[in-house]
């Protein structure tokens, strides 16, 4: 039995869009879901004192409606760049990137983003936070507060209503950011390594989370981590990037029956799969951090070297 | 607490034994009476509210200005430029020099005081509020981004509430500034209008009254320290807690 297909190009991933819907019915196996976003030969460069970092190149990527699709690679890939282009607080030096077909243009409610850490108001409580989400769609305060509530019973929090994010754990936090990403009523949610401050347990609690409410809404969303294990628990699509310059490497088609839970066997085989890929990519960046440290280091008894990354400290191991 | 009662045991006990000359620096027991005295006739309560009123209107005209004058600046980088050296050599100026000044545009006059009160608090409250929104973690201003808020919305519920921690520190800072310049203000225009603290200070001077004068510090120590440990240091703290900016 195939557990997975695996392409090396992003056209025939569109092939396997179907799948995305879960629902294996032999009809709906031609009708491909609309492309929400269209990125196409997306480059961005930064360019520092230090010179210019490639932190995408050539970018091509589609999502489309329903889809659920996470993007892994090591640590300073461009990942959350690539987000960032999406979510239209990025702009790109070069190519198009286009929602429903119109050229994004800035931030906005149909791509909500929830961001590594919890970026909840901190004068707010838990249901003013998402009031806060709210407040264009519903005028009456009433309704507001009902709304309000009803999305933070989503995440299992109707009960923190009225406490402070100081006064609630990482977790929950995180997961009030999820209710008011959700109030926005966004098509698209954009999620930037979400649980990565979390604890195992917080976390797998959390992705099962996520899935539950990506079937119960139909939302598209694209999901961020540096853990495969977690990339092949959620996605239908596994996109794996190299660093420098930021590129996409290769698109796996996650086909696994749903619910999918962290220790099932199945996605352990297809992360390690994966890992296999990435460990090369790492590699490579640990000789590229190793050789820049050598050459720091050799001429400079002078004193400041700076300092010199681990390349392994950020690696994916986490999830394996 | 015990070294301050120690003092005042050590200072009642020099001011009986004619350790000094009692005349020009009366025991505490003495204070007291005067104080106990100004109050029964009203004379003390009269200066405290006149005081308070003038810097009542000034440091509340100083927040509401400087607020603004902190958001615009905090806002639109190119007023910030352009303002903020102006602003932190003004600063340095203190602000009782802004008296003769006051004099020739307004007179020896309720005005002139109030003015130089309100600019002693301006520029700290200024300068606090426009680190304050230039200090607010991009984080918050994304997330309001992403959530529609824009314009006015944007000011009034995201940079204020996220400034507060600052502009709060500024306030107080502001409010130390402003009663200092008050009293300078009034001991050098006792000849106007309503008697404030500083007038009484002064007069119980040139009337050789020196309890009088004792008494009244007192006063200023008293209120000084209620402001700030009552009022600005614990909202400071709880807004701190609130904004998860302290632990606990
Ligand atoms: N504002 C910036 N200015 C300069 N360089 C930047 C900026 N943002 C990102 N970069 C560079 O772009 C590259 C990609 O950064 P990005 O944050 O997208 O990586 P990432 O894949 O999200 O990494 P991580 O997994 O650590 O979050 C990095 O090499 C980084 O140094
Ligand atoms: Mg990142």
């Amino acid at each position: 039995m195939a557990l997975f297909a695996q392409q090396t190009t992003s056209a025939s991933a569109l092939r396997q869009a179907s799948t995305a819907a879960s629902t294996p019915d032999a009809e709906a196996v031609d009708a491909v879901p609309p492309a929400r976003i269209q990125l196409e030969a997306v480059n961005v460069q930064f360019t520092t004192r230090n010179g210019t970092t490639a932190a995408l190149q050539n970018i091509d990527l589609t999502v489309r409606e329903g889809e659920f699709v996470c993007l892994v690679g090591p640590s300073g890939c461009g990942k959350s760049t690539l987000l960032s282009v999406i979510a239209g607080l990025q702009k790109a030096n070069s190519g198009s990137a286009l929602m429903d077909g119109k050229p994004i243009t800035g931030p906005g409610p149909e791509r909500a983003v929830i961001f590594q850490e919890a970026a909840l108001f901190p004068w707010l409580t838990a249901a003013q936070n998402v009031e806060f989400a709210l407040k264009q769609r519903i005028r009456n305060k009433k309704e507001r507060r009902a709304a309000a509530i009803e999305h933070l019973s989503m995440v299992h929090l109707a009960r923190f209503a009225d406490s402070y994010p100081h006064e609630l754990s990482g977790g929950m936090r995180q997961r009030v950011a999820i209710a008011r990403a959700l109030a926005l009523n966004p098509d698209i949610l954009l999620m930037d390594e979400p649980f990565a401050a979390l604890d195992a347990q917080t976390r797998d609690l959390l992705l099962a989370e996520v899935q539950r409410i990506w079937q119960s809404t139909g939302k598209t969303i694209l999901f961020v981590t540096h853990n495969v294990m977690e990339a092949v628990t959620l996605g239908d699509r596994v996109i794996c990037m190299g660093t420098r310059p930021g590129t996409i490497k290769q698109e796996i088609a996650v086909t696994l029956p749903r619910p999918r839970a962290v220790e099932d066997p199945d996605t352990a085989r297809l992360a390690q799969r994966i890992m296999t890929h990435l460990r090369d990519e790492i590699n490579k960046i640990a000789q590229e951090e190793s050789d820049h440290a050598a050459t720091l280091i050799a001429p400079a008894r002078s004193g400041d070297t700076g300092d010199i990354p681990d390349p392994l400290a950020n690696s994916m191991g986490d999830g394996i | 607490m015990i070294f301050l009662i120690l003092l005042l045991i050590v200072w009642e006990t020099g001011f009986r034994r004619n350790w000094w000359n009692s005349y020009l620096f009366p025991g505490p027991s003495e204070v007291l009476k005067t104080l106990t005295a100004d109050i029964k006739d009203g004379s003390l309560l009269i200066a405290m509210r006149i005081s308070l009123l003038r810097i009542g209107v000034a440091f509340g005209a100083a927040m509401v200005l400087g607020t603004l004058i902190g958001l615009v600046m905090g806002a639109v980088p190119l007023v910030h430029r352009a303002i903020s050296p102006l602003a932190l050599g003004l600063q340095t100026l203190p602000s009782i020099c802004w008296l003769p000044l006051a004099v020739i545009w307004f007179g020896l006059s309720e005005r002139a005081i109030l003015f130089v009160t309100l600019m002693g608090a301006l520029l700290a409250v200024s300068i606090a509020v426009s680190d304050g929104i230039r200090n607010i973690p991009p984080l918050y201003l994304r997330a309001a981004g992403m959530m529609g808020a824009r314009g006015l919305r944007l000011y009034r519920e995201v940079m204020l509430p996220a400034a507060l921690p600052a502009i709060l520190s500024g306030a107080k800072q502001g409010w130390a500034f402003a009663w200092r310049s008050l009293m300078a203000g009034e001991l050098l225009s006792v000849s106007t209008g309503a008697l404030g603290l500083g007038q009484t200070l002064m007069r119980g001077r040139d009337l050789n009254d020196m309890s009088e004068v004792l008494a009244v510090m007192t006063v200023l120590v008293a209120i000084g320290v209620i402001a700030d440990r009552l009022v600005f240091s614990r909202l400071e703290a709880n807004v701190r807690r609130r904004w998860g900016l302290s632990a606990g």
